[in-house]
Order: structure tokens, then C-alpha cells, then sequence
């Protein structure tokens, strides 16, 4: 056994097979989902409408587009301009947003013209272009083709065409708008002519211009439509040209208040400006502009803090912005408060739930902060929950119960719910789900009866699932899958783990069976892995004798229709007493289980001088061997060994059936479906029956020392003895001195046999040349001589 | 007897290979968006003296949707030197070559980003570009689309009398059968950024002597299929890691900032751990994190350069110093410079 030809292997395949996935692993790639990476309960989407892009994420810059956004509002007024029934919003965002030139000119045309000329079929079906036609609204459609052009040379359409300075261009356009609007007696289509006009001059860094321009169309009217928002936005950003900041922020937070669609650019030109909300204060002419800026600061900041919603409360108990201000401090301690202690609680039951490395995490030192703001947050809420002044008084109220739960105030929790029953049809829904997660912890045991109520609770979550989109390239966000996410992280964290401490292991796995058909995400591992790798042959025997019982109750029959029907749970038992060297109780269990799904070998009895390799077949190794004819085998073989005189070749069979199945062997997927590189024996090994032998070859070094020494031919004395050696060479505990580590293995037991009586056989010279480690202790002997 | 200790003398004369000393050209890369004609950063390209400025024109990558789009689109806000030739850069992120889904695809491509380089390498003062360099870190999966794209690049007119080169890592030159050659005049060798950037420790992943060596071995450079120039780091930056997890560079966090007792606490060599909450140049630190300052010295530089120096091609390499920017010239004399590209006689 070559140790230097194992770590050039090693290498070679770990960097050939891994290199690439390393090194972009290392580049990017392998990031956590940005709206799923800590547990929540608590639906982002509940209140707050307008505000989504600030909902609270802290992997991703935006949480989603605002409602209304800028289009939907364009098009409805549009719509209420038109002021005609028959003219379909659907319409008028077609001929504004995917008309082309052409036609939004050939409409202008007709309209201006003012004869009947004829349309293309694509205007004969749409409802505003047909209104647009018709010669009483031709400033609407003169403005509409304007509009199209200035869109044309404000936004460059092809990133890959470098246009340079269109100064040029937008001063022609200026000239052509300015003479359009002289006959304009429209004020709707004026005010539409002012802000392309405004706009025009922003963009050519006519800033002194863009504000005085703005002063004087726009001044007056203030009746805050979208038209005027972003006009008014044009001069903010003129006067942040001018370094007038603070001017410049108060006029970006006075459009963040007014309209949605604009709050995502209004909140990052605020940060622009680097200013703070008391910065803008001075300007703020009533306590409610005052509590919006507080608002729109309050969202640059990450981490728990709820100074800016206990401001902007003072300052404006009823603002709508509050909720999500609230909603953005609840889920920052559902991340950082209530994840860990759920992780922790999983890590004590011997489960990690993949929430991020919380390893190292020390409870007491960190989390004693976020525990005081969760205290300090819960006073608030009850507070304000109490007086009642705010526009959502039910979600408070919800928000304060859900909070002491998250401070693991459970009883806190409860007489908050009763207090504060709710009518609000969107928050029932969240009460139920705070209410059951209580109910949950409060059960000390998940007994028979608790079941019998569990079931409600679980089929009323179903009844709320939202539908996974199978093409969906992005991730979930709670919009559609709220409870989806919620029902996963409720079996994943709080009942697998619940059955897992009981020592319920049947029922663990149903549960995450039930889990695993939610689709949603990865728990460590579901029921299949759970089958295949983390149970005992008792404990699967549990679980299959439960699967064939009659009676089940009305719980445990919801759980089994989700169990996956194509495992086979014989064939699992049967390779869990393989695994711990059982073969006689295995062997019934595999005989019973199908043929097509046993794994099969070619050359598990063919003994190996090197580790790894594939079992394939080839010339000298034809015939398939599945899992129960090798179980068979080794039956029929030990049986032989209670019978003595035992052949030396008894011996070496079973030794070599042993070592094949092992880590090191050849045909390790008898045991295993994956088998990683990186792994190898540990002191901890020794613990785990499975693993002592998966990774400590005892027994099959046993069984080639008792071949050794009932062998007569000295070759294959030598034969065997080898591969004791190689054996014994599995199980050395490891060591950080790598100078002593090497010694040990240089020093086996089974050297000073094999060098003194077998060097002259034929197969020491060949094996002699193969192995260093036989090398080195030779010299090392020698030179001690 | 004499005749043999003749024949003797002369075969060991003849064994003496008479190395004729290379000419290397030093040259500075210019990778940030604006050039604003910083007065300390055209008197290091006049002193070196450099013989080139490499100018990124634009990154290419992925949009929302996965089209293939420029940005950082380079601006020139104050003229540009006219003492050496320019070398217009793109820099392609290699997920772009997965949304690439044939020949056509790849050949549009090509033509939109030729265009455009063309477009911009029009207005530069230094019209007579003589080299163009791609800069793309591809993989094994990526070769074929990316192979595909040079040689397409490569015939087409702007750069048929242009010598074409391409940006080659560590991983590439150590495993070249996996990664590939890429089909171009010449290769630049970046010999930095070669450990784990996302990986926690107390390493140096910009740059290492004893990683570059187990990359580099002893021959694979003056092995390499192309003539390879060879860019030099002199940047630092520090690393944030909360709970082993990556979270990202911190860009005006340095060595000054570390040294403040009361925020952070030394641990090994690269290592500092915060010591309490705190807010600080604008980055929230949580207590326990790691922040690790990686930088690159003159001494290290010098053990770099002599490495790579040892492996010769027959071919004078340009030495090309990453990057132009007064920040991080100010910590390197110009004379240290000069002595370390002399390094590649």
C-alpha cells in the first residue's frame, strides 16, 4: 500500500473531480436562497403594501417590486383621462409599452389628419388606439408619439451600441416639444409635455434650468399625481447636482411618501445624498413628513434596531409605513433570535437543521443584546397594541403575541392571543399559525393525543399551500408560498426533531417523508436518506412492521399516504444488518427484498492489494453478484468456519468479502450510495458500530490473520498476512504530528513476520516494490542492525 | 592525457549555456471605470517607465434575464496619456458562456462585442492599438463556447493585424490538459488571487510563494504552450467572516483601521477578531467576526517575481503591475517597482 501514490491520487482526483466546482465555488455560485435562509413564521406580505422592496431581506438589495408600481398607475390614469368605458386597461398598456413607432405614429397621423384613413389590424383591436384615432383627442395622441421619441433617445435600447453625447438630439426634441405644447389646451397633455420637457433638461445637466423649470410648471399644481412625482423627482436630483443635499433628500423623501413605483429610486438617490432623517427635519413641515423620513432611513439599516419605528410612532401613530417598519423588526429577530435557538435545540438532539453554522455561536455572550431588543421591542408593541391608535390595531396585536413567542415567552404568547382575538380575515390566518406554533412548544410530549389534534392543525395548513411554479428560476418568496414554507419549517425544526428526542424514529421519518413532498427547499435530510442511512435494522424493522399494521390512527394514516412507495424497506433492513457484519439476519430481509434494486458487484471476492478502484465487470469478472447472493455466501462461509479443520480459503473469502464492502474496497455500494473522498477513519469511528468497520476493517483483519494461519503455502501465508497488514494500517488513530502518524503505519504489526520469515516468497518481492511503508520499516530494521 | 582534459574543458564550456538576458517591458493595468488623470498615477506611468497602460473597456455579464450585457462601461473624464500604447481589456464573467446556447449564439455575441470594443478603441487617442486582451476566467465546461468566441474574435477585421491575448490563472497553467490553451498570440499570467478568497483562515489568498510554487511547479510556466506576460499584484484589501461565512471585502477597512486595540484583536498572522458590536466606516461588525487583511509587500512581491522569473520562455515578457491606482501606489516606491521587474533578466 502506497502512501505517497494514495495522496497523488487523492489529489489528483479531488482536484480533477473537484477542481473546477471549488474554484467556482470560489468565484460565486453556492449562495443561500435570499428570502429563506433563516425561519420565519411571520408573513412579510401582511401589511405593508407599497412598501416590498424594503420588506426585510438581508442577502438581497430588494424584496420585490412596490404595488402599485409605476406602469399600473400610468395606465390607470390614462384610463381615468379617457374617461370612456369601453377603453380596456389591458389596451392602454399595450399601446404604450409594446406599440411600436410605426404604429403609435400612424394613430397620430390618422387622428391629426382627422379623416377616416385606414388602421392596421393591430390598432382595429385595441380599444385606446381606437380612441386615440378619433380627431377629439389628438393632442393625446400627438403627446403619445412625443413621448415615444423622447423614450427613444433618454433610453439607449442597445447597451451594446456606445451612442455618446445626445445633447444634440434631446435639444432638437426639446424644440419640437416646447412647439407642440404651445397649441396644447389640454391641461392633463400640458402637464405630460412639461415633464418630457423637464426631463430633456435634467439629462443634458441643465440643472439650474431643471430646477427654475420645475418651479414654474409644476410649482403651483402640486396635486401629487404620478406626472408630478416624478417631475418633482427631476428637480431633487437637480438639486443633488447642485450639492444642495439636504434639499435634494427632503424632496426624494417627500416622493417616497406620494407615490410606490418610485420609492426604490427615491430611497437609493436619499442615500446618495449621504444625509440623515434629522438632516431633512428642518425642512418637514408637519410631524407626519417627519415620521416618513424616519421611515425611509430606517430602512438602510440591517441589523435589529427599532429607534426609527418608535420615532415615526410619536410623530404619526397613524402612518401606514408602520407596519412594515414592524414587520422588518419582527423578521430581523426571527433571524437572529429565534433561528438560533432553534438550531441549538436541533444540534441537541444530535439533528443539525442547516441553518447556517451556529457552531461557534455562544448563546449567552451574543445573544443577550438581541434579547434585551426583544424585550424592549415587546413593550413597545404591547403598548401600542393597547391604545389602539395605529391603522392596523389587529395586526399589533398579532405582532405582539407573535413576539413573545419569538423571546420564547410562551405563556406571554398564549394570553396575548386570547386578549386579542382578531377580525381582520388577513391576520386570522397568522393568528392560527402563531397560535399552533405556542400550542406546539407548549406539548411537552407528542403523544396520541396531541396527534388527534395535531391533525387538524396539519390539514388546515394544507388547505392554505400556495402552488410551486415548476419553472420558476428564482426563489420562493412568501408572496404565494407563505405556508409552504411554514408547514416545512414546522415538520423540519419542531416535530422531526420532537419524535427524534422521544426516540419515536418511525415517526420522525414520516414526518419528514410529509416534508419532502413539500418540495420546498432541503431539510439535512428527508425520510429516502433517513431509510438509507440513519437507521439502525431495529429501527427500521419498527418502522416497517408499523407500515404493514392494520391499525393506524387518523394521524398516522395522513403521514403514511405521504411515505415515498418506492423504497424498499426489506432491502433497506437487510443492508442495515449488513453494514454492522450481521449477514445470518440480514439474509432473510434481503431474499425478500426485489432483484432489480440490490446492488450488485462483480469482484467483491477478487481480494485487493490497492484501495479503491470500480467493480465493474470485465474478462476475468463476469458474473453479477447482488446483495443477497453475497450475504448468502458469507452465511454458508461463516457456517463453515463453526465446522473446524477451516480451509485457509474459507478465511481469506470472508476476510476479503469483508474488506470489499468496506470504504476501502472496490465494492463499498453494497453498504452505501455515496461514498465521498475526503472522508476517513476517526477516533469517533469507533464509537458507531457501522463505522468500525466500514472504516476500521476489524473484522476482515481478523479473519486474514486466521487464513495466515491456517494457510500451508507460504505464498499465500504471505498473501494473507499482507493483507492483514493492509487492515491493520486502516484503523491507526490519527495523529498531528505527521512525522509520528507516518511512523505508526511504517510500523505494523504485521511487518516484522512478513520481512523476516516471507522475503523469500514471490510474493513479498512483488509487493515489497509496491509498498513504501514495507520499504521504510525494512531500511529503518536494517539500519537499527 | 592532456588531449582528454582538452576535450573535457571544451564539452563543459559547450554544456555552459551562454543565456542571453531578456528585455522585459514593465507596464501598468488601469482597471476602474474613469480615468480622471490622477497626478500620481501619470507620474508612476512616466517613471516606471511604462511601456503600456492596460484599459478595461467593459465587463460582460448576465442580466436579469441572462443575456449577455456590458457594463461599467469605461469613461474617459480627462485625457490620457500619450507617452505609451494602449491595451483595451473586456473582462467576461464566465457564467456568460452558459447562456450561450450554439454557434449562432456565440457568433452574435462575438460581433456585438467586437463592435463595441472597436467603438471604443476608436476613442482613444492611441489609435494604432496594437494588442487586445480578453480577460475571462473560464472553466473546463466553459472552454468550448469561450475557445469558440477568440478564434471568432480573431477573425474578424479590427483585430486581424492585432496580436490577441488572454488572461491566464494559476488553475489553468497547472491543470492545462483539463482547463485548455486558449487559441490566441500570447498569454498574461496572473499571479495573484490564487487561494480561497470565501475560504475563513489565516491565509493569504492573494498571494502566497508556497501556493504559487505547488501551481507553478518548476517547469510548467516555461512550459507553456503560449508566451506569457506576467501581471503582478499590489493591491490589499481586508475580508470580513462572520461565523466562518464569507461576507464580503470591506473597502475602507486597512491597516491604519486595524490597528485600533479597542475595536480588534490580533490573532495569527492575517487574522483580527472584533471585539465588541459596533458600526464602524459604514459596515455593521458583529462580535466574534474575522477580519482578514491580505496584502502584498515588496518583499513578498520580490519572492513572487523571483519564482516566476526562474521559469524563462524565449520570449520577453511584459510585467505588468495590478493596478494603476494613487491609493495603492503610494505604498510602493517607484524604485522597489523598478527592482522587481528588473527581477525578470
Amino acid at each position: 500500500m502506497n502512501y505517497k501514490k494514495l495522496i497523488v491520487f487523492s489529489i489528483s482526483f479531488l482536484a480533477v473531480f473537484f477542481g473546477n466546482i471549488i474554484y467556482i465555488l470560489s468565484c460565486g455560485g453556492g449562495e443561500m436562497d435570499p428570502y429563506d435562509y433563516y425561519i420565519s413564521y411571520f408573513n412579510t406580505y401582511l401589511k405593508g403594501q407599497g412598501y416590498e422592496p424594503f420588506y426585510f431581506t438581508s442577502l438581497s438589495d430588494y424584496y420585490d417590486e412596490a404595488t402599485p408600481d409605476e406602469t399600473t398607475v400610468n395606465v390607470q390614469d390614462w384610463r381615468n383621462y379617457a374617461g370612456d368605458k369601453s377603453v380596456s386597461t389591458d389596451d392602454i398598456y399595450r399601446y404604450i409599452y409594446k406599440f411600436s413607432r410605426e404604429q403609435v405614429a400612424q394613430i397620430a397621423d390618422c387622428s391629426t389628419k382627422g379623416q377616416n384613413c385606414s388602421l392596421a389590424d393591430s390598432a382595429k383591436n385595441n380599444s385606446f388606439a381606437l380612441y386615440l384615432a378619433n380627431p377629439k383627442h389628438q393632442e393625446a395622441a400627438r403627446y403619445l408619439l412625443y413621448a415615444k421619441d423622447c423614450e427613444n433617445i433618454v433610453y439607449n435600447p442597445d447597451p451594446w451600441v456606445e451612442r455618446g453625447d445626445q445633447s444634440g438630439a434631446m435639444g432638437d426634441l426639446y424644440e419640437e416639444g416646447k412647439g407642440l405644447l404651445a397649441n396644447v389646451k389640454d391641461k392633463d397633455i400640458a402637464q405630460r409635455y412639461k415633464f418630457q420637457l423637464l426631463r430633456l433638461t435634467h439629462y443634458r445637466k441643465m440643472y439650474r434650468e431643471t430646477v427654475e423649470a420645475f418651479d414654474r410648471d409644476f410649482g403651483k399644481a402640486g396635486n401629487g399625481n404620478l406626472i408630478y412625482n416624478k417631475a418633482l423627482a427631476l428637480k431633487a436630483g437637480a438639486l443633488y447636482h447642485l450639492r444642495d443635499t439636504v434639499n435634494a433628500a427632503y424632496l426624494f423623501s417627500k416622493v417616497f411618501a406620494a407615490e410606490p413605483g418610485l420609492r426604490e429610486m427615491a430611497f437609493l438617490n436619499v442615500k446618495w445624498t449621504h444625509t440623515a432623517a434629522v438632516d431633512i427635519f428642518p425642512l418637514c413641515k408637519n410631524n407626519k413628513e417627519k415620521a416618513n423620513a424616519v421611515a425611509l432611513y430606517s430602512f438602510q439599516i440591517p441589523s435589529v434596531d427599532f429607534t426609527g419605528l418608535r420615532m415615526a410612532y410619536q410623530l404619526d401613530p397613524g402612518a401606514a409605513v408602520l407596519s412594515a417598519m414592524l414587520t422588518r423588526e419582527i423578521n430581523k429577530l426571527e433571524s437572529e433570535l429565534l433561528t438560533p435557538r432553534v438550531a441549538a435545540m436541533g444540534d441537541s438532539a444530535g439533528l443539525s437543521l442547516g441553518y447556517y453554522s451556529y457552531s461557534y455561536f455562544n448563546q449567552d455572550a451574543e445573544g443577550i443584546s438581541y434579547r434585551d431588543s426583544a424585550t424592549a421591542l415587546q413593550r413597545f408593541v404591547d403598548d401600542v397594541a393597547q391604545k389602539g391608535k395605529v391603522q392596523d390595531p389587529d395586526f399589533w396585536k398579532v405582532s405582539a403575541a407573535y413576539i413573545a413567542f419569538i423571546r420564547n415567552d410562551l405563556s406571554g404568547a398564549r394570553s396575548r392571543l386570547e386578549k386579542y382575538p382578531v377580525k381582520d380575515p388577513a391576520l386570522k390566518d397568522q393568528w392560527e399559525l402563531v397560535n399552533l406554533l405556542v400550542t406546539l412548544n407548549e406539548q411537552k410530549r407528542l403523544d396520541a393525543a396531541f396527534e388527534a389534534k395535531l391533525l387538524g392543525s396539519l390539514k388546515w395548513l394544507d388547505t392554505k399551500l400556495g402552488q410551486i411554479n415548476p419553472d420558476g428560476y428564482w426563489y420562493a418568496s412568501d408572496k404565494n408560498l407563505f405556508f409552504n414554507k411554514a408547514m416545512r419549517n414546522i415538520l423540519a425544526t419542531v416535530l422531526a426533531p420532537g419524535y427524534h428526542r422521544q426516540g419515536d424514529y418511525t415517526k420522525e421519518a414520516l414526518i419528514r417523508a410529509r416534508c419532502a413532498a413539500l418540495h420546498l427547499g432541503v431539510p439535512p435530510y428527508d425520510a429516502v436518506n433517513m431509510v438509507k442511512d440513519e437507521m439502525s435494522a431495529e429501527k427500521l424493522i419498527a418502522l416497517y412492521d408499523f407500515l404493514r399494521s392494520g391499525n393506524k390512527t387518523d394521524y398516522e394514516k395522513y403521514l403514511v399516504a405521504y411515505f415515498p412507495k418506492d423504497i424498499s424497506m426489506e432491502l433497506a433492513i437487510g443492508i442495515a444488518y449488513m453494514r454492522v457484519n450481521n449477514f445470518t439476519a440480514a439474509l432473510p430481509w434481503l431474499k425478500k427484498s426485489p432483484v432489480k434494486q440490490q446492488p450488485v458487484s462483480y469482484q467483491v471476492w477478487t481480494d485487493q492489494l490497492q484501495d479503491f478502484g470500480e467493480d465493474t465487470a470485465d474478462a476475468r469478472h463476469r458474473t453479477p453478484i447482488t446483495a443477497s447472493q453475497f450475504c448468502e455466501e458469507m452465511v454458508r462461509l461463516l457456517n463453515l468456519t463453526k465446522k473446524p479443520p477451516v480451509s485457509a480459503a474459507v478465511y481469506h473469502k470472508i476476510a476479503t468479502g469483508l474488506f470489499n464492502i468496506s470504504y476501502y474496497g472496490k465494492s463499498w455500494s453494497m453498504l452505501k450510495d455515496y461514498r465521498p473522498s475526503t472522508l476517513w477513519y476517526t477516533a469517533s469511528c469507533e464509537k458507531d458500530p457501522f463505522e468500525r468497520q466500514y472504516f476500521g476493517v476489524y473484522d476482515a483483519e481478523i479473519f486474514y490473520t486466521k487464513a495466515a494461519q491456517a494457510a500451508t503455502d507460504k505464498e499465500f501465508k504471505a498473501r494473507c498476512l499482507f493483507l492483514a497488514a493492509r487492515c491493520a494500517q486502516k484503523h491507526v488513530p490519527e495523529n498531528k504530528d505527521d512525522k509520528l502518524y507516518y511512523l505508526s503505519l511504517m510500523r505494523n504489526r504485521y511487518f516484522p513476520v512478513l520481512a523476516t520469515n516471507y522475503n523469500q516468497t514471490a510474493f513479498y518481492q512483488k509487493v515489497y516494490g509496491q509498498c513504501s511503508y514495507l520499504q521504510d520499516y525494512v531500511s529503518e530494521t536494517r539500519r537499527k542492525k | 592525457m592532456r588531449i582528454y582534459l582538452l576535450i573535457l574543458l571544451t564539452l563543459l564550456l559547450a554544456a555552459c549555456r551562454h543565456e542571453a538576458p531578456r528585455q522585459p517591458e514593465p507596464a501598468f493595468y488601469y482597471w476602474k471605470q474613469s480615468w480622471t488623470g490622477n497626478p500620481l498615477e501619470l507620474q508612476y506611468l512616466q517613471q516606471l517607465p511604462a511601456k503600456k497602460l492596460y484599459i478595461k473597456m467593459f465587463d460582460v455579464s448576465p442580466d436579469a434575464g441572462g443575456k449577455p450585457i456590458p457594463v461599467a462601461v469605461f469613461r474617459q473624464q480627462a485625457p490620457l496619456p500619450q507617452g505609451q500604447p494602449l491595451v483595451p481589456v473586456i473582462f467576461i464573467m464566465n457564467e456568460v458562456w452558459a447562456q450561450l446556447k450554439d454557434t449562432a449564439e456565440i457568433t452574435a455575441f462575438t460581433g456585438k462585442t467586437s463592435r463595441l470594443l472597436e467603438d471604443m478603441a476608436m476613442a482613444l487617442p492611441d489609435r494604432q492599438i496594437r494588442e487586445v486582451q480578453v480577460d475571462c476566467d473560464w472553466t473546463q465546461t466553459s472552454s468550448s463556447p469561450y475557445f469558440q468566441f477568440l478564434t471568432t474574435l480573431k477573425s474578424q477585421p479590427f483585430f486581424r493585424d492585432k496580436t490577441l491575448s488572454a488572461t491566464i490563472r494559476m488553475h489553468q497553467v497547472k491543470y492545462r490538459t483539463s482547463s485548455g490553451t486558449p487559441p490566441v498570440d500570447k498569454g498574461l499570467l496572473m499571479c495573484y488571487n490564487m487561494g480561497d478568497l470565501r475560504k475563513a483562515g489565516d491565509h493569504n489568498s492573494i498571494l502566497d510563494p508556497a501556493t504559487m510554487k505547488a501551481y507553478i511547479g518548476s517547469d510548467r510556466i516555461s512550459n507553456y504552450p503560449l508566451p506569457l506576460d506576467i501581471a503582478l499584484p499590489l493591491f490589499s484589501w481586508t475580508v470580513l467572516f462572520e461565523q466562518g461565512q464569507y461576507k464580503g471585502i470591506l473597502r475602507n477597512i486597512g491597516a491604519a483601521e486595524l490597528d485600533n486595540r479597542e475595536l480588534f484583536i490580533p490573532q495569527g498572522k492575517h487574522l483580527f477578531v472584533v471585539k465588541n458590536d459596533t458600526l464602524f466606516n459604514g459596515y455593521l461588525l458583529r462580535k466574534g467576526s474575522e477580519l482578514r487583511r491580505e496584502t502584498t509587500n515588496i518583499e513578498l512581491l520580490k519572492s513572487a517575481a523571483s519564482l516566476v522569473a526562474k521559469q524563462k520562455q524565449d520570449y520577453n515578457p511584459t510585467i505588468i503591475f495590478y493596478h494603476l491606482d494613487a491609493a495603492t501606489l503610494k505604498n510602493y516606491p517607484l524604485h522597489e517597482l523598478q527592482e522587481t521587474y528588473r527581477l525578470f533578466h
